[in-house]
C-alpha cells in the first residue's frame, strides 16, 4: 500500500512518457501485480485524453463588435457622459442599437476632442478601407480577419466625420447597408446591448 | 498551408510589437487567435459561459490597456494566459464573498451536490453530452488550485514549464498538482472511465 503511495505520484510522468528507464522498468512491474494501481493508470489516461477532447465553446458572434466599443469608450468618453449614453440606448431597437451607441460615440468623441492617454503616441485608430483591406503579404489566409470581421473593422475605424457625415445625410443608404449586413451576420440582440452596463464599462 | 505560408505566419511577439507601435489590425489578429482558447478555458474554470465570455473581454481589454508593460522576456501566450488567470481566480473569490454573505447558500456546499448518487444514471451516459456534463460539474467540484492547473494541462495543453510560470508556483509542485488533480479527477469519474 506504501508502495502504491509511491508510484501514484509518478503516473502522470508515466503516462506522459517522462520516467526514466529504471523508475519505468518498476512502475510496470508493480501494474503487473497491483490490479488497484493498473486500473487507475488506465482511468487517468483515458482521463487525460477525455479531457482534450471536451466540447470547445465559441465567443458570441458580437464579440469583437462589443470589445471594439468597450476600448472606444474606455478611451475617450468619461464617467458622465458614458452613463448618459447607455441610459439612452434604445433598447428596443437591438438592430440599430449597436451601430447607433457607435455613432454616438463617434459624434461624442468629435464634440469633446478628449486626448486618449492610450493612444498617444500611437497613431489615430483611424485606419481606411483600403489599407485594412490590402496587406496580404503580411498573414496567412487563417490571420486575415473574415469579411464580416472586415466590415464590423472599417465601420469602427470610419473617421467620425464620416460617421457624422452619415448622419447628417439621415444615415444615407448605402451605409445604411453597410450596418445592416453587419447586423445580419453579427445578431445583435436586445440582451447583447442590456448586458452591457455601466459597471462593466467604468474602472 | 504550405510550408512556406507557415514561415510567414507572424508570431505571437511580432503582433504584440506592431501593435505595441500603434498597429490596431495587429491587435486584431491577437484577439482573434486568443479569443476561443481563453474562453474556454475560463469557461472550464468559473463553470458559466457568459461570465467567461465577459472575463475574456476583460482580459482583452487589458492588454490594450497594459500593452506597453509586456516586455519581449516572456512568451505573449504566458502573459495573457496569467491576466485571465488572475481576473478568473478574482472572480471566484468574489463569489466566495457573495455565498459568505449570502443566507440562503448556508450550509450549502458543492460537496452535498454528488452526481454519482442520484443524478447519475448509466444509460443516460450513452448520450456523450451528458457525459460531458458530469465530467463540467465534477471539474468544478475540484478546487480551484487544481483546476487551474489540470486546465492548463489537459485542456489548453499548455507545457508544464509555461503553466509553472502562469500560475507562478514552481516546476516540480505544478507537476505534482496535476498528478494530484488528475488522480482526485479520476476519483469522481470512476464510473465513466470504466474499461
Ligand atoms: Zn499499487
Amino acid at each position: 500500500m506504501k508502495k502504491c503511495k509511491r508510484f501514484k505520484r509518478l503516473i502522470s510522468d508515466y503516462i506522459e512518457g517522462a520516467l526514466n528507464v529504471t523508475d519505468k522498468t518498476s512502475f510496470e512491474s508493480h501494474l503487473q501485480d497491483c490490479v488497484n494501481c493498473a486500473d487507475t493508470v488506465s482511468r487517468v489516461t483515458k482521463l487525460s485524453t477525455r479531457m482534450k477532447k471536451l466540447k470547445h465553446i465559441k465567443t458570441s458572434e458580437d464579440f469583437n463588435t462589443v470589445l471594439h466599443t468597450r476600448i472606444r469608450i474606455e478611451s475617450g468618453i468619461g464617467r458622465r457622459r458614458l452613463h448618459e449614453i447607455v441610459w439612452s440606448w434604445p433598447a428596443k431597437v437591438p438592430v440599430y442599437g449597436m451601430a447607433l451607441a457607435i455613432i454616438v460615440i463617434a459624434v461624442v468623441l468629435v464634440l469633446e476632442q478628449i486626448d486618449n492617454p492610450y493612444q498617444s503616441p500611437a497613431p489615430a485608430p483611424y485606419i481606411n478601407a483600403e489599407w485594412y483591406g490590402g496587406n496580404p503579404d503580411q498573414q496567412t489566409s487563417s490571420d486575415i480577419l473574415t469579411e464580416t470581421e472586415n466590415v464590423i473593422y472599417v465601420i469602427e475605424r470610419t473617421s467620425p466625420e464620416k460617421l457624422i457625415q452619415s448622419q447628417g445625410q439621415s444615415l444615407n443608404s448605402s451605409y445604411l447597408d453597410s450596418i445592416n449586413r453587419t447586423q445580419d451576420s453579427d445578431s445583435l440582440t436586445l440582451r447583447n446591448s442590456q448586458s452591457y452596463q455601466v459597471n462593466q464599462i467604468v474602472y | 498551408m504550405t510550408h512556406e505560408e507557415k514561415t510567414k505566419k507572424p508570431s505571437d511577439e511580432e503582433l504584440i510589437e506592431r501593435f505595441q507601435n500603434g498597429d490596431l489590425y495587429a491587435f486584431d489578429l491577437i484577439v482573434k487567435r486568443y479569443k476561443n482558447q481563453l474562453l474556454n478555458f475560463v469557461y472550464r474554470f468559473l463553470g458559466n459561459s457568459e461570465e467567461a465570455e465577459d472575463l475574456v473581454q476583460e482580459t482583452f481589454l487589458r492588454v490594450y490597456r497594459n500593452r506597453k508593460a509586456y516586455q519581449k522576456v516572456a512568451k505573449f501566450s504566458t502573459w495573457i494566459y496569467t491576466i485571465a488567470g488572475n481576473l478568473a481566480k478574482t472572480e471566484l473569490r468574489k463569489r466566495k464573498r457573495r455565498k459568505f454573505f449570502s443566507i440562503t447558500d448556508l450550509g450549502y456546499d458543492d460537496k452535498d451536490y454528488d452526481i454519482s448518487d442520484e443524478a447519475f444514471n448509466p444509460e443516460k451516459t450513452v448520450d456523450g453530452s451528458i457525459k460531458e456534463e458530469i465530467i463540467h460539474q465534477e471539474i468544478q467540484s475540484l478546487s480551484p488550485k487544481f483546476r487551474e492547473v489540470i486546465l492548463l494541462r489537459d485542456v489548453q495543453e499548455l507545457s508544464y514549464e509555461e503553466i509553472s510560470k502562469i500560475v507562478n508556483i514552481p516546476l516540480g509542485t505544478v507537476k505534482s498538482r496535476v498528478n494530484r488533480g488528475r488522480l482526485k479527477l479520476q476519483e469522481k469519474l470512476k464510473h465513466l472511465l470504466k474499461n
